[in-house]
């Protein structure tokens, strides 16, 4: 069955199937905030929130639901089944993410070059949370998928 | 769902993986078919019964003793 999301999904049939349920889910879980915003916004005025954080709040709860579910899942690495291809893989993550805070620091450098140490320590600082944020996400998402390889052999 | 995907791959000396790559699937959809954990579609079920050499019956239907 093809729709216009199509192109938006993975080729494998387990994979895609799930990430339908994930998008679904995470529909509903948005219809239900957006309910709930109207209804406080309308009958309760002590809970009355903007419209720009209402909008924001609504955007991340969809993409950071799927998106949670999408790493816990176990999926993203379906070939990672030996300690051997984990351990390779592990430093391929973590070389990603000091590729991430390096590339990071330079494009900054090139566009915005910093006018003080507490600028070049801002950047640095934003580049490093970046960096451990890439990496802790891709370890969850690789430890699961591990995990659950190693039970399917 | 049992099945007897596993047995039969097993005979034929063919890895998750090349199975996988065969019928166009992650080799953890391969591993999680033959654990029971997933039910594939018709499609994909064909697409075994083809690369193992054997009828959906003999690898998906369930036989009571």
């Amino acid at each position: 069955m093809k729709s216009w999301i199509s192109f938006l999904l993975p080729d494998d049939e387990y994979r895609e199937r799930k990430i339908l349920y994930y998008l679904a889910e995470g529909a509903i879980f948005l219809v239900l905030l957006l309910i709930g915003l109207f209804i406080s916004s309308r009958y309760i005025p002590i809970l009355h929130i903007n419209l720009e954080v209402s909008i924001f709040l609504a955007i991340w709860v969809f993409i950071g639901y799927v998106f949670i579910r999408y790493i816990l899942s176990g999926m993203e690495h379906a070939d990672i089944a030996t300690d051997q291809a984990y351990s390779k893989q592990l430093k391929f993550v973590l070389s990603k993410s000091v590729s991430f805070v390096i590339i990071f620091n330079l494009v900054f450098l090139l566009f915005m070059f910093p006018d003080s140490l507490k600028e070049w320590l801002g950047n640095i600082g934003v580049s490093i949370v970046g960096g451990l944020i890439l990496f802790f996400v891709e370890y969850l998402s690789l430890k699961k998928s591990y995990e659950k390889n190693k039970e399917l052999l | 769902m049992k099945n007897n995907v596993k047995i039969e791959r097993i005979k034929l000396s063919i890895t998750q993986g090349e199975l996988a790559n065969r019928v166009g699937v992650t080799r953890q959809t391969i591993g999680l078919i033959e654990n029971g954990k997933y039910n594939p579609t018709l499609q994909l079920c064909i697409a075994i019964a083809k690369e193992l050499n054997k009828t959906l019956d003999e690898l998906f239907w369930e036989v009571e003793d």
